[in-house]
């Protein structure tokens, strides 16, 4: 049995004992906690990291720079200039009953190359008319036209589509007749049409230049279109040989016809405030002037000139 | 109500030589009671100083609420419950065992001094622990029904009623090995 002194050194000593690993054990867990606390951090650092909260934002800059890139725009096929457009639209008219006629179509896009062709052919001989128009926003391309055959002579028209060949071509010598019909184009994106023509027979051109504007008739005048019901109102001027002929309502009389500039295929469907309005003509230029031309238009039974 | 209070206070305030006195005054009867939960004097022992390692290493407050020595007796039981329900895990045998007798002895004679006494405690360490405790606390210890019922964390009733049957136990006890004692 231990004395009283015994006792008190014995519960002194081990009190310092005690008193030396509390304070150990204090270090412990409070390193225990800072290592717990700092992998609870760097895991929802992570976390974060990984679910994109902490990730850089693009900024406008940057997606310009994108934009800008060769990634997601591709080059611009066409040469105008442009990276592209957002709607197009184009009516042609493409019937003869003398010459071939070659449309060549193109479709563009800037960010994904569409293409398609169609291809008319007819035999006989007659006239016609017939319109092509292609709507981006609804990536369709819409092609009526109507033809009279002129000999009477049975014909057919054929059209396909082959959305591979990037061309369009219609080739009609006698159109018997044309059903309106529609073609869909499925184009993911919009798309800029362009329209080419290439007419066949050279010397029956007589120089006329292809115009520039979007109506364009095979022999190579161009006429513009106004909003009314008058000749004027139909076509307001004419695009031939350099020149730029202003229509009139007035009819010339078949004598005061000079050469036969050599088109007959002064041929238009168009549609003005709803009506349709059906024009074929041969071109003459006036006799005794270089000022103006004569044009054949056929709804109107008469050739009707346009001036310088 | 003072059985050390004073001293425990001026041990708190910075006097180590009050904790000698506190060890001086309770350490016998401590381990006394501590062995009559443990059943070995050497535990008991090591127990007892255990109580006192705990008075310097916490410092638990001491309020009146009741007297030093019972609040010093209820850390003692609490330590030596934590003891069996540890050692409950790991039964070992102590070599000290062998020592337990003598060290019984010394402490006996330290606190009992007479021999019927003496006698009378061995009888009591045969009793089942709860009996063992009460009769010690009350009739060796000095505490008072309340004082017994808050070391032992019971009611002044359950206290009452464990002596009066702890006291039916020792007097069979007695009578089998032929001790003669007088009814109190």
């Amino acid at each position: 049995m231990k004395n009283t002194d015994e006792i008190f050194d014995s519960v002194m000593k081990k009190s310092r004992e005690r008193a030396e690993q509390e304070r150990k054990r204090n270090i412990r867990k409070s390193t225990i906690t800072a290592v717990v606390g700092i992998c609870a951090a760097l895991v929802a650092v992570l976390g974060l990291w990984h679910s994109g909260l902490l990730k850089p934002v693009v900024t406008p800059d940057s997606v310009d720079s994108l934009i800008e890139s060769d990634d997601l725009i591709e080059p611009d096929e066409n040469g105008d200039g442009e990276a592209g457009e957002d709607s197009a639209a184009s009516t042609t008219t493409a019937v003869t009953t003398r010459h071939r006629v070659t449309i060549t179509t193109s479709v563009v896009s800037t960010r994904r190359a569409v293409t398609a062709s169609q291809s008319n052919a007819a035999t006989g001989t007659g006239t016609g008319t017939g319109t092509s128009t292609r709507n981006a926003s609804t990536r369709t391309t819409s092609v009526s036209g109507t033809a009279t055959a002129a000999t009477g002579q049975a014909g057919t028209s054929t059209k396909k589509t082959n959305a591979t060949d990037k061309s369009t071509t219609a080739a009609a010598e006698t159109v018997v007749s044309v059903s309106p019909t529609t073609e869909t184009v499925t184009t993911p994106t919009s798309v800029q049409e362009t329209v080419n023509s290439e007419p066949s027979g050279g010397d029956e051109t007589n120089g006329w230049e292809q115009p520039d504007e979007q109506v364009y008739v095979d022999s190579g005048i161009s006429l513009n279109e106004a909003r009314s019901t008058s000749v004027t109102g139909l076509f307001s001027s004419a695009y031939c040989g350099g020149y730029t002929y202003y229509a009139s309502d007035s009819q010339v009389s078949s004598d005061q016809l000079g050469d036969y500039i050599g088109s007959t295929t002064l041929t238009s469907w168009v549609t003005v405030d709803g009506s349709s309005y059906h024009v074929v003509g041969d071109v003459y230029a006036i006799a005794g002037t270089d000022s103006a031309v004569a044009v054949h238009l056929s709804d109107r039974g008469g050739y009707y000139w346009f001036s310088k | 109500m003072e059985n050390g209070a004073s001293s425990y206070r001026r041990f708190l305030a910075g006097d180590d030589n009050a904790l000698r006195e506190i060890i001086e005054l309770h350490k016998d009867g401590l381990a006394l009671y501590l062995n009559t939960i443990v059943r070995n004097i050497c535990t008991a022992e090591e127990l007892t100083e255990e109580v006192f390692v705990e008075l310097v290493v916490k410092k638990p407050e001491f309020s009146d609420r009741s007297s030093f020595s019972t609040w010093l007796y209820a850390i003692g039981r609490n330590i030596a419950c934590d003891y069996i329900r540890k050692s409950s895990r790991r039964r070992t045998v102590s070599i000290d065992e062998l020592y337990q007798m003598s060290d019984e002895e010394d402490i006996e004679k330290n606190m009992l001094r007479d021999e019927q006494r003496i006698r009378l405690r061995r009888a009591l360490s045969e009793l089942d622990s709860d009996h063992s405790q009460v009769l010690f606390l009350k009739y060796f210890g000095g505490f008072s029904n309340e004082e017994t019922a808050e070391i032992m964390n019971r009611s002044k009733r359950q206290i009452e009623n464990l002596t009066y049957r702890a006291k039916q136990a020792l007097r069979t006890k007695l009578e089998s090995e032929g001790f003669e004692y007088e009814e109190y």
